[in-house]
């Protein structure tokens, strides 16, 4: 039995807590198009200071292991794994291997509902014509929620909740999650050994992944 | 939905529907009771031809798996002469046909049912589907060519009237990229409204939507002016963008020529209010209630132009409030008579009360 004194503390406390992260710069950041055409404004984008590559289909999804941000087309790409949902198909991959990366889907099919299951898995979606300012635009958003605490704890907690942690630690973890970056003290003892001993191996293995990601590490300093 | 071209019944206590070239006899609309129903019910499982209980003829055939009943048939050997004849009225054109032309029509029918149901539908959808692909591609190219043509032209200037070709070149792209997003949101509503919501400055959407119809508006001669200027800015989805612009677009099309539109901003303590309006046809009662109603034009809107479907603000509001943006409409009381139509200021205006606060990032 658990008892818990005093009121846990959720991410939307970080809403309104007096901390600071660092803002990584758009350099630091890793991102990759897949696209089987040419992206326009690549250039453009490298010239803003993205750390943008692209590559015009994936062979296997753990080539993307290295980037943070994953913009992927609809259409002509994801051709290994053999649905017709192509490149929708391979949002839903990316998302089963890597739960903690930010995707967003990139295409001219927002008309059209059977798509609709697919693209709500991206974190994002952005049409195919935008202009080089949007283009700007999106790649900021994504990184702002790359490094956003309250978004990604919500995509480790929705993960978890899938894995079966108990809700009582679930509760335990998001609270020491929240403490410490409010006290601004760096994620390495997260979470803690009273608390480590609770959870199983397969829990701990996926809050080390989530730890283990770029972003993280960057934005808390670890 | 598939049409036929003979008179069809798709529920079986409802009267037969005419076909696209053969119509419904009246008698079988009008007096379509429960004996119809309880015999198709009779015969809907075994395919073949039936004489129904007032002389005419069915036939139940199966293509890909469905059920179709052709009926209110007039079949030599299978449909009631005399009985076909009396219920007819004089003005009823209805061919008694041979039983080798029905099964001709039939056959025909039926090639097209099959090619309809089973093969063209998704050849059809997926050309579409690449054809919107390629669209949004090319659109995407005219874009950058005319991004880049017009930074060119502001370090290597060629003159007023090239620096305007160029810049409607970038605007006509950024409106079909509008039209297109105004189509999928029609059709597909659902994601644009569950995605992600992003800082959006209100006042930058302006200014955008304003660049994308600045030839529609000099083609009719309109003037802009912005009054005021905001810093605010939202939390908003991406089809936010479509605001602005839907607005903008329905005051160009309902303002007279060489006439001007006003946009206001105002900042009230933690609000934004945005007013535009234009001179165009006035608010009937009516239309006050219906005006943001899917596909209702008002009165004096359909005297003014022809051209609009009534979707325009409809959208509008919908954006509105999935970001929980007051939108209201209304017409000065005082208007006037130009050339016959009537006339009035025209105001939409926007309330704006979720600004946003500052990040805890550095």
């Amino acid at each position: 039995m658990y008892v818990l004194i005093g009121k846990p503390k959720t991410a939307h406390d970080l809403n309104t807590a007096d901390y600071q992260l660092t803002k990584p710069n758009r350099s630091d950041v890793p991102i990759v198009i897949i696209d089987d055409q040419h992206v326009p404004y690549i250039e453009d984008l490298r010239y803003n200071g993205f750390n943008v590559m692209y590559i015009n289909d994936l062979d296997q999804i753990e080539s993307i292991k290295g980037f943070e941000i994953i913009i992927c087309d609809i259409k002509g790409v994801g051709k290994k794994f053999k649905s017709r949902y192509e490149g929708a198909h391979l949002i839903s991959e990316i998302r089963r291997v890597y739960p903690f990366k930010i995707i967003v889907g990139y295409t001219a099919y927002t008309f059209d509902a059977s798509y609709n299951q697919y693209l709500s898995l991206a974190d994002d979606i952005f049409k195919k014509d935008i202009d080089i300012d949007d283009w700007i635009a999106h790649l900021d958003n994504a990184i702002d929620l790359a490094i956003n605490p309250i978004y990604k704890w919500k995509s480790i907690r929705n993960y978890l909740l899938n894995n079966n942690i108990k809700t009582i630690d679930l509760v335990r973890l998001e609270d020491e999650y929240v403490r410490l970056i409010q006290r601004k003290i760096k994620l390495d003892s997260f979470p803690s050994k009273r608390l480590r001993n609770d959870l199983s191996e397969e829990i701990q293995f996926i809050i080390k992944s989530f730890l283990n990601s770029l972003i993280i590490k960057l934005i808390f300093h670890l | 939905m598939l049409t036929f071209a003979l008179p069809t019944i798709e529920i079986l206590d409802k009267p037969p529907q005419d076909g696209t070239i053969f119509k419904c006899p009246l008698f079988c609309k009008r007096h379509f009771n429960h004996k119809c129903t309880e015999y198709y019910k009779s015969i809907i499982d075994n395919s073949g031809i039936y004489k129904c209980p007032y002389g005419f003829a069915t036939e139940i055939i199966e293509i890909e798996g469905l059920k179709i009943i052709i009926t209110a048939l007039n079949i030599e050997k299978f449909s009631s002469r005399l009985d076909v004849r009396k219920r007819l009225t004089k003005n009823e054109l209805y061919p008694r046909f041979k039983i080798e032309d029905y099964y001709f029509i039939r056959s025909t029918l039926k090639r097209a049912l099959v090619d309809a149901s089973a093969e063209s539908y998704p050849i059809t959808k997926n050309y579409i589907n690449d054809m919107f692909h390629e669209l949004r591609k090319l659109n995407a190219e005219i874009k950058r060519q005319g991004d880049y043509l017009l930074r060119e032209l502001k370090i290597y200037p060629k003159g007023d009237r090239v620096l305007d070709r160029a810049q409607n070149l970038f605007s006509t792209s950024q409106l079909i990229s509008a039209r297109l997003n105004a189509f999928d949101l029609s059709l597909n509503p659902e994601l644009p409204f569950s995605g992600l919501k992003h800082k959006a400055s209100v006042y930058r959407k302006f200014e955008k939507a304003m660049h994308c119809l600045s030839l529609s508006a000099r083609n009719k001669r309109i003037n802009i002016i912005v009054e005021g200027e905001s810093h605010a800015n939202i939390h908003a989805l991406e089809v936010f963008d479509l605001l602005p612009f839907l607005i903008i677009e329905n005051a160009i099309k309902y303002s007279t020529k060489n006439s001007d539109i006003n946009i206001k901003f105002q900042e009230i303590r933690n609000s934004l209010r945005v007013d535009i309006s234009n001179f165009g046809p006035p608010l009937s009662k009516e239309d006050q209630v219906n005006i943001f109603d899917r596909g209702y034009r008002g009165i004096y809107a359909k005297e003014f132009t022809p051209e609009g479907t009534g979707i325009g603000l409809y959208l509008a509001k919908a954006i509105a409030d999935a970001h929980n943006i007051e939108i209201s409409s209304f017409s000065n009381s005082q208007s006037i008579s130009e050339r016959g139509i009537t006339l009035a200021e025209f105001i939409i205006s926007l309330k704006f009360h979720n600004l946003i606060n500052e990040s805890n990032l550095k």
